[in-house]
């Protein structure tokens, strides 16, 4: 891309920072731009939800990860663009001490010839392993007039053409007229179900194929567990009920803690594509656990609690409600989205003994709960009747080994056997 | 508007017949034009109509004839001359293009060779690379020279009237393959002789082309439409100068141009219609503009390799379906 004088002018004023296409987890690879919530001179804070996104999870509440205020709006919806596409731009409140510095000259409003994917925040920077390529962007004349004048990026839009040139045909449907907005977004409704399963493909035969995994579990008696929680609940009004799950992902909280290699991020240096040791692991010192919700539409989100370590088993429960009802909804945001460190599949009830999950890329472990069973067991040459229920652990072997592994499992069984302790 | 049915070689025979008839300074001259009829026929019984003052036969000698027709224009004659085919137009190149081009402006004005020479030219009729070959990109390169295309049996009659009209130069080529064709002639010319007309209206693709190749993007247009193509066919009968404006709308209406021009590709006038769509339609263009001419090679004698060195149907249809294939 060849920086014009105007954009010098834009870079030099060092408090600007990109907004840039979310990537929600290793299986995005675009994202649709739905809506702006914020328009040009709005002061935004960290943390505001900027615009709704459409991705192959559905409907995303983008959120912005700096204060300052938007100076551009560099793309209008509806439009698809890949990962890392620049979206906005802020200028910032404060300084920014990041490390990673924006090395993405300023884009055109019209802009069609590359496709930046420098992650800026460090937020991004953590998940995203996508490696997604500089090239040109192929448009016929009429195309890339149609595209200066309706002011949409051609970036990430894919083309029908020859050689994946973009042609008159493909943006017609970007025109921004609310009919074609509404029949855009209809589209995407029949459509969603169907991205998603590809999605997931992509990501679980990716992560397969990549990642090394080997398996554990334990059983662990939750009798005392089931009996703390009920009396809990007793004197709590129905809506403040905790149940199982939460004071298993507290458990898990805390043996993370202690267990910190299970925590974190394995880094492909992606310069090096196949030489591995530019791979690292990166340790993560916040907590975020990714909770795997099934859609009753069919396939799976996997929303991210935050800092879970930190809540109160109260609080916590609050999260978990919350995350549930907004993974249906089809609000969640586009963090929690984004920088789970490691992920909870849950069977629930009616699920299976146990599960043993395919690991989130790039995150190295994930943890199975099974359903919850009774069993006779032994205690003091005694048979007594438990409650049991099967933590798996699936982790990546490049950074894990299973005396650690199996050290972890069975720190968070005993950390269940004292529900009041965590 | 009243309309007869003729071959397009009485309807050419009935342009000549008309300007005879209407203005006492027009004859024809040329190659057996006379007695034999014309060597394509176009002339049959003229001479005995019209008289050896009007209907001339001449020696074989392009290069004279062609300049006895550039005197007696600016004698205040109007004579069409007849050569016999494009081919032999080579020989009188000197007096077309060195005389009856420059002539007004080497007066600075004073004289005019208000001339019409006619030719055949096309490929088709097994003639062979000597008598086969379409050259009106040549003529078409010359300023001070009007080039023509009839290709419809309308234009085959009042193209000529048209030409004999002009104050300058006017060249126009008869395809041989059109000769036998009966179409309608209406009575009266349908625009002025340098405007192009659209034969079919469409808003997918543009076939732009001339001549002989007309009729052929016709049956194209007419098979893409059941392919869902919507083509429109461009007739563009003026080959100089040339209507860049109706070409620029199609385009522009279409997004999409695929010339077809029996021409061989290099220096074709396909090549010069594709220069003016990219420098004045160029932000209407969906597509690369497609050119469809002739191999590059002498017009082959059998029948067989002589059809495929020419732009067919079943290429325009094809090139239509690839230009599309991303819609």
């Amino acid at each position: 891309m060849t920086s014009t004088p105007s954009d010098k002018v834009k870079s030099s004023v060092a408090e600007l920072e990109d907004i840039t296409m979310p990537s929600l987890g290793a299986d995005m690879t675009e994202g649709t731009l739905t809506q702006w919530l914020v328009k040009e001179g709005d002061k935004v804070n960290s943390g505001d939800i900027i615009a709704v996104l459409e991705t192959q999870k559905g409907a995303i509440d983008m959120e912005v990860y700096s204060s300052g205020t938007i100076t551009e709006i560099l793309v209008e919806p509806v439009i698809e663009v890949p990962v890392g596409t620049i979206l906005a731009r802020i200028a910032l409140a404060e300084p920014s001490n990041k490390i990673v510095k924006s090395v993405v000259p300023a884009v055109d409003k019209v802009n069609e010839t590359s496709v930046p994917v420098v992650e800026t925040s460090p937020v991004n920077k953590q998940v995203n392993v996508l490696d997604v390529k500089i090239s040109d962007v192929k448009a016929s004349p009429i195309a890339r007039r149609l595209a200066k004048e309706q002011q949409i990026n051609l970036t990430g839009i894919i083309g029908n053409g020859p050689q994946g040139a973009i042609l008159l045909n493909d943006l017609t449907p970007l025109l921004t007229d609310k009919k074609q907005l509404n029949s855009k977004k209809l589209k995407f409704a029949g459509t969603t179900e169907q991205n998603m399963r590809n999605a997931i493909a992509v990501a679980m035969t990716k992560s397969k194929q990549e990642i090394p995994h080997f398996y554990l579990s334990v059983e662990v008696d939750i009798t005392s567990a089931q009996q703390w929680l009920q009396q809990q609940n007793q004197t709590s009004p129905p809506e403040d009920h905790v149940i199982l799950l939460a004071l298993l992902l507290k458990a898990l909280a805390n043996s993370l803690v202690k267990y910190p290699k299970l925590n974190g991020f394995y880094q492909k240096d992606i310069s090096q594509s196949d030489l591995p040791q530019g791979d690292h692991f990166e340790q993560v010192s916040a907590i975020h656990i990714g909770n795997v919700i099934s859609l009753r539409q069919g396939g799976l989100v996997v929303p991210a609690i935050h800092d879970v370590d930190k809540l109160s088993i109260t609080e916590l429960m609050q999260g978990l409600r919350d995350i549930t009802e907004r993974s249906r909804s089809g609000h969640l945001r586009s963090s929690e989205l984004m920088d789970a460190t490691v992920t909870v599949t849950n069977m629930g009830e009616r699920g299976a003994d146990s599960v043993f999950g395919i690991i989130y890329p790039p995150q190295v472990a994930i943890l199975g709960f099974g359903k919850v069973r009774d069993i006779v067991k032994v205690v003091n040459d005694d048979m007594v009747i438990a409650q049991v229920l099967t933590l798996s652990l699936s982790a990546d072997h490049r950074v894990i080994d299973g005396m650690l592994a199996a050290k972890f499992l069975n720190y968070l069984a005993k950390k269940l056997q004292k529900p009041e302790c965590l | 508007m009243s309309e007869q049915v003729l071959t397009y070689r009485e309807a050419l025979r009935a342009g000549i017949e008309q300007a005879l008839i209407d203005d006492d300074r027009v004859f024809l001259m040329g190659e057996d034009v006379g007695c034999y009829g014309g060597c394509y026929g176009v002339s049959k019984g003229l001479l005995e109509r019209y008289g050896e003052h009007k209907i001339i036969d001449t020696p074989l000698c392009e290069s004279g004839f062609v300049g006895v027709g550039v005197g007696a224009a600016l004698g205040g004659m109007r004579p069409i001359i007849e050569v016999m085919t494009v081919n032999f137009s080579l020989l009188a190149m000197d007096q077309i293009v060195n005389s009856a081009a420059t002539l007004r402006h080497m007066s600075g004005g004073q004289v005019n060779v208000p001339l019409v020479i006619r030719m055949a030219c096309g490929a088709g009729l097994q003639l062979a690379a000597q008598h086969s070959h379409s050259w009106e990109n040549f003529y078409a390169h010359i300023p001070g020279l009007k080039v023509l295309s009839p290709a419809t049996h309308t234009d085959a009659k009042h193209m000529l009237i048209q030409a004999l009209a002009d104050p300058d130069p006017v060249v126009i080529f008869e395809h041989v393959m059109l000769l036998n064709t009966r179409g309608d002639v209406l009575e009266n010319s349908e625009v002025s002789m340098e405007k192009a007309l659209v034969r079919q209206q469409g808003t997918d693709v543009s076939l732009i082309t001339y001549g002989g190749s007309l009729h052929k993007a016709l049956s194209a247009a007419k098979q893409l439409k059941k392919l869902n193509i919507s083509a429109e066919v461009l007739d563009l009968r003026c080959l100089r100068p040339l209507d860049t404006k109706a070409i620029v709308a199609s385009v522009t209406k279409t997004h999409r141009a695929i010339i077809i021009d029996e021409a061989w590709l290099t220096g074709s006038l396909a090549g010069e219609i594709s220069a003016i769509i990219m420098e004045q339609a160029f932000w209407h263009l969906d597509a690369p503009v497609k050119r469809l001419c002739t191999v590059e090679v002498p017009i082959p004698y059998p029948s067989h390799l002589e059809q495929a060195a020419l732009p067919q149907v079943e290429q325009i249809v094809t090139a239509a379906q690839n230009i599309m294939v991303a819609r």
